[in-house]
Parts: C-alpha cells; structure tokens; sequence
C-alpha cells in the first residue's frame, strides 16, 4: 500500500511537471533563456541579444582536413601523401638526434633492391644515372668539369708536388722491383686482379702521402683532414618508378592500408668500401646552383625498365646507412674518395665498351652513396629534404691510371615523381688516362700534367660553409672541433750538466 | 613394352640430355651429334630494352651453349647471358604422387623451366605484337554458329539415313 501510494505520489508529481513543461508559455521562457546562452549570428539574433558581452569567441565547425597535404604529390593518392606528411612532422620532426633518426629509418628489414658500385652487366650506365635521378654533364664525348677547379691555386706548390710524386713513384717501384711485370701487364688482364690491386693500393698510398704532406703547409684543410683505410659506406634510399614487391595480404601489418603496398617506389640498398677516405670539418663547396637548368631535368632520369630485367637483384636485408666513421668525430663531411679496382678481368671477357661503362659507374654510384649517407648523418632523409646540396668526388685509380668524377646531390626526395620534384643530380666523369707511361732504368717517363693537374686540384680543393645556412638545422648536437697537432716539440732546459773532465 | 620403356611417356623436348664424356686436349675427335637443345622465344610480361631478349630453353642449357646456340646457328653475337629457372605450378597427376604438394586447397606439382636473357652485341630486336582482329558483334556470332550447327545436323541425318520426320 505505501509503495503504490508512493507511485501514485511519483505520478502526479510527473504530470505536473509534464504539465508545466508543455505549456506554450514556459517553452517561450526557456528557449529565450537558452537563446541567450548561445551565441546566434547576427541575422537571427532577438533585440534581447543586444545587451550581451562581444568579446566571446564565436563557436563553429571545426576545421576541415584539406585533401592532400602541403606541398606538391604529383600522382600520389591522398593516402600515399599523408603517409608521407606525416612521416616528415609527426615522427622525423620529433627526433632531433642522428643516431636516433638513423635507426627510425633501418631499424627494419626490407626487400630492397642491391645497388652496388660494382655492376658488371652490360649497358648499366644508363640504369644507374636513371636510379639516382642525375644528368651526365658531358657534351660531344668531351670531360668537363666544374668550373670551380679553376679557382684552386696549385701553381705556387706544383713544381714541389711534382718532384714528391715523381720521386714517390720511383722508391715505390724500387722497393718492388720483382713485381713490376704484374703492373705493367695489368691492363692486359693476364695479372691476377687482386694482386694488381695490392699493388695500386700501394702506389696510391705512397702518391696521395706525398702529395698531401706537401701541400698541407699552405691548405689548412689538410692539417686537420683525417685519412681513412677501407671504409665501409652504405646507403639506402627509395625510387620513384620502381614497384615494390608483392606482399601477400597475410604478411601485411593491419596498420598500413593497401595504397602503402601498391606505391610506385621502390627501396635500394648499396654498400661498398672505398680504399681511402678523406674527411673534412667543412663540406665541400657546391660545383653548380642548385636553380641552372640542369639540376631541373628530372623528368629525363625516369627508369625506363624493371631492374630484374636489367640482371639486378633484390632481396631481404636489415637496411643500413653508414658513412664511414663513428658519430661525433670532428670531421663529418667526405672530402675525397679513393677506389683502387679496375675491373681488369671484365675488360679482358667482355671488351673495351662494356669495361668503359661499368668503370664510369663505380665512381658514380660511389660518389651517389657517400653524399647520401652524409647527408643523413647532417640529420637529411628522405622526409626532410636537403638545404643545401651536398658534393663529392672520387679518384679511380690503380697508381698509374687516373678516372675522376664528380657529384652534387641536390635532393634526397627520390621518391616523389617529376612533376611533384623536378630536382636532379648532376655529375661529372672524366675518361680514364695515364699519370706516367712507364718506367726505364728506374725512372719516370711520359709524366702526364694535365692529369696531375687535375689530381692537384681534387685534393686541394678547400671545402667552406654554406653562407648563411646551418648545416645541420634538424639536429641539436654538436659534433667535436679538429685539432692541428703542431709537428714543433718546444724544448726547454731546466738544468745543463757539465761534466768534468 | 617398347625398348626405351616408361620414358616414351615423356616427349621427346623434356626428356632429360645425359652427360657427355669430357674432352681433353690430344683426345680423338667425338663424333658430332644432336642434343636435344632447343630454345623458344617468348613475349617478356614487362618492358624490354632492345637489346634484350628472353628466351625459354632445355633445363640442361648452360649460359656458354645458349650462347654457342645463337653465334653458331643464327650468327648472332651475344653480349651476355643470364638464366632463370621459374618454377610452373600445375595440379598435381595421380600417378606420380612422389612430387605433390598441397598449396592452400590446391595439390600441386612443380616443374622447372629455364629462362635465359640473352643481350645481343650488335643487333636490336622488338617482341612483335600481333595484330587485334575486330570481333563480330554477339548476333552476328550466334548465327554463325546457328549455321555450323545446322550444317552438322544435315551431315549426320544424311549419313545415318534418318526419315524426314525424326530430324532436327
């Protein structure tokens, strides 16, 4: 009895309040009262508005995702485009350390496809300029090189240079005399090619001492440089133009959606060591402007053909990015590169044209990978783009015979199409030619001094800052500062003994 | 049973070569004979250089007779040769037990087949692409093979002698 009496209380007290709630009268009240909580725009504003505040922020919609992401795609999917935005702000903007970006990038294994240096199959020159996006900068057959050699200053120290290499050449040759008909016969091929390039490495060796040590009483670069003996680099990079490899739908992480698989670039991996390496606090200067037309001609260096077709190979590795010296050494920026193997047994099996091909490409992929992975190493990567171009050059050489080049890597964005980034590479090769013809009774003959010349300029070349830019804007760490040790001891003599006799 | 047995079974471009005795220098001259070599040009799925060619050849071709093939038959220099062996899948027979294996649902054997990519050092050449003919429209079809059927009919109440009533 009390309980229905307590819902019959409940009842009446609802319709009551059923009751004043409908009517017209209290509704007006309240919307009016509610009205005024909100802030209507103008038009539908009462008279009763006037009277409020306007410094309250007016409320609406949020704002609305744009459809593709700043920044030029070119045939991207909306997808593909924020994956990629959002790679560049929300994880690489985060991390300022290099260790920690590398390892972002090749903490991973991937099907990636083997882009060494070394490539001897036929017709691969074409298939390396395509892959690393850069323009051959050579007309009618003819070398030319950048036009900042010419400012380098070798004559005040040529004739000193000279005299060291000439006499460096002879020593060399004296002290190994028994193995002389191995070098000379090494362009015919019948030498075994390790032991020709035992002994390039040699002759290499004693040339680059003597030249350097002579010329570093007037080019500080060399005071402070550090040489290094077979350096390991490695770089990895994507490719615009290349399809990735099929993944099944049951090895596929639920986080990625299919557009990701089915993008049109591709992951390379290259690796090599380099005979010697030298390095400098300062980068190298920039051979062109990154605005001349050259460096715009992306849309000429598109891969024409699959890889696979061309004898390449992919395969599953842990990716790697190495520049050749440990994290915080004082001088992070690659000066030179030196590369002692002639591919002397390709040369005999399949011919001059062939031979000619894959030796160009091995300075050119060689220099490719070692501005990436300082380009990585200034905190760069293919979602932060470069700032500033990076330079390198290599000297090919077995002691005897000279093949220089040159490159200026002027972004690391491979991945993007050429009408999203009409950015190119450009490089430089020279032919191949002889420092010396020969040796008779221990002497040098038919020195070459255009080629020593040119030998001069690549080491002598001063590397400087950028003006104006920081050179490494998306880390916050500072790297040692190099010391020039003085060769001068100072003696001092606290007390002379004299001694009777 | 015939001499050569179960290996008639097999035709004769997959049977296998047997080894040949190696030759040294001062031995006696082998006599010439034919080996089952054979090599067939096939259309590349992807975009080829000119230069290149793809080839399917005998399991037991090396990259030197592929290439001794096409200099001493054809005359055609070869820059390089490269090989592949795909493996073909296909349903698996009952007799021959030994090599299946299930993929998924599917019982399957495998078979290899040899690919060679042959660059040639001098001359280009380009995978012809047949020409499309232009198919009738779906009427005009039907009463082709209409016709064909009735053209069948005729032939075999003619030979059998049916009456008239019973025919088609």
């Amino acid at each position: 009895m009390a309980a229905l009496s307590r819902v019959r209380h409940m009842k009446s007290k609802y319709c009551i309040f059923q009751a004043i709630f409908t009517s017209s009268k209290w509704r007006c009240q309240f919307a009016t009262e509610a009205a005024r909580k909100i802030d209507l725009p103008s038009d539908l504003k009462d008279d009763a508005q006037e009277g409020l505040p306007d410094d309250k922020p007016e409320k609406g919609y949020p704002a609305v995702k744009p459809w593709m992401p700043p920044g030029s795609w070119g045939e991207m999917t909306r997808q593909q485009a924020w994956f990629w935005h959002r790679g560049e702000i929300n994880h690489m903007g985060r991390i300022t350390h290099v260790k920690e970006k590398i390892k972002f990038l090749t903490d991973k294994q991937m099907v990636a496809w083997k882009f060494p240096p070394i490539n001897i199959q036929p017709n691969v020159l074409n298939y390396q300029l395509e892959v690393t996006n850069t323009i051959l900068a050579s007309k009618d057959d003819k070398y030319l090189k950048p036009e900042i050699y010419q400012n380098v200053d070798i004559k005040t120290d040529y004739e000193e240079l000279k005299k060291l290499c000439i006499e460096a050449i002879e020593i060399e040759h004296a002290l190994h005399r028994d193995k002389l008909k191995y070098l000379a016969a090494a362009k015919d091929g019948r030498a075994k090619s390790w032991h020709a390039l035992l002994r390039g490495r040699l002759l290499t060796q004693t040339i680059l001492n003597a030249i350097m040590s002579g010329a570093s009483r007037n080019h500080e670069h060399l005071q402070s440089c550090s040489v290094d003996k077979e350096v390991t680099v490695a770089a990895c990079f994507q490719r615009n133009g290349v399809k990735r490899p099929w993944v099944p739908v049951s090895r596929r992480s639920p986080d990625l959606s299919k557009e990701l698989y089915l993008q049109n670039n591709a992951m390379f991996q290259g690796k090599h060591v380099v005979d010697f390496q030298v390095r400098t606090f300062l980068p190298l200067p920039q051979f062109i402007s990154p605005d001349h037309e050259m460096c715009m001609q992306a849309d000429k260096c598109v891969p024409q053909y699959n890889p696979k077709v061309l004898g390449q190979f992919r395969e599953l590795t842990q990716l790697e990015i190495t520049s050749g010296f440990n994290l915080g050494s004082p001088n992070e920026f690659t000066h030179t590169s030196v590369v002692c193997e002639q591919l002397g047994r390709l040369r005999l099996v399949s011919g001059e044209e062939h031979w000619e091909q894959s030796h160009a490409g091995y300075g050119l992929v060689t220099n490719f990978l070692s501005c990436v992975a300082q380009a990585h190493v200034q905190g760069f990567n293919m979602f932060q783009d470069l700032v500033y171009p990076f330079t390198a050059q290599t000297i090919h050489t077995d002691g005897r015979t000279f093949r220089f080049s040159m490159f200026q890597l002027n972004s690391l964005k491979l991945w993007k199409d050429p009408k999203a980034s009409p950015v190119s590479n450009v490089a430089w090769i020279s032919p191949a030619d002889n420092l010396y013809e020969g040796l008779t009774d221990d002497r040098v003959i038919g020195f070459n001094d255009e080629v020593f010349q040119r030998l001069c300029q690549c080491l002598l070349l001063k590397p400087s800052s950028r003006d104006g830019i920081k050179l490494n804007p998306n880390v916050k760490y500072k790297a040692g500062t190099p010391k020039i040790l003085k060769s001068v001891k100072k003696v001092e003599i606290e007390e002379e003994v004299v001694y009777d006799r | 049973m015939t001499r050569l047995g179960f290996l008639e079974r097999i035709p004769l471009w997959q049977r296998t070569i047997p080894k040949y005795p190696l030759h040294f220098k001062g031995d006696p001259q082998l006599r010439v004979y034919l080996p089952l070599f054979w090599m067939k040009m096939v259309q590349p799925a992807n975009k080829f250089p000119k230069n290149i060619v793809l080839f399917k050849v005998h399991p037991q071709m090396s990259k030197l007779d592929i290439a001794q093939y096409l200099e001493k038959i054809y005359e055609t220099p070869v820059a390089n040769v490269r090989t592949e062996i795909r493996e073909q899948q296909i349903m698996a027979p009952w007799w021959n037990r030994s090599k299946k294996q299930w993929v998924g649902r599917k019982v399957v054997t495998r078979i290899p087949e040899k690919y060679a990519y042959v660059t040639l050092a001098k001359d280009e050449f380009v995978y012809p692409t047949p020409k499309k003919t232009e198919k009738s429209s779906d009427s005009e079809r039907y009463k082709k093979y209409m016709k064909i059927r009735e053209g069948h009919y005729k032939e075999l109440n003619e030979a059998l002698s049916v009456p008239a009533w019973f025919r088609r």
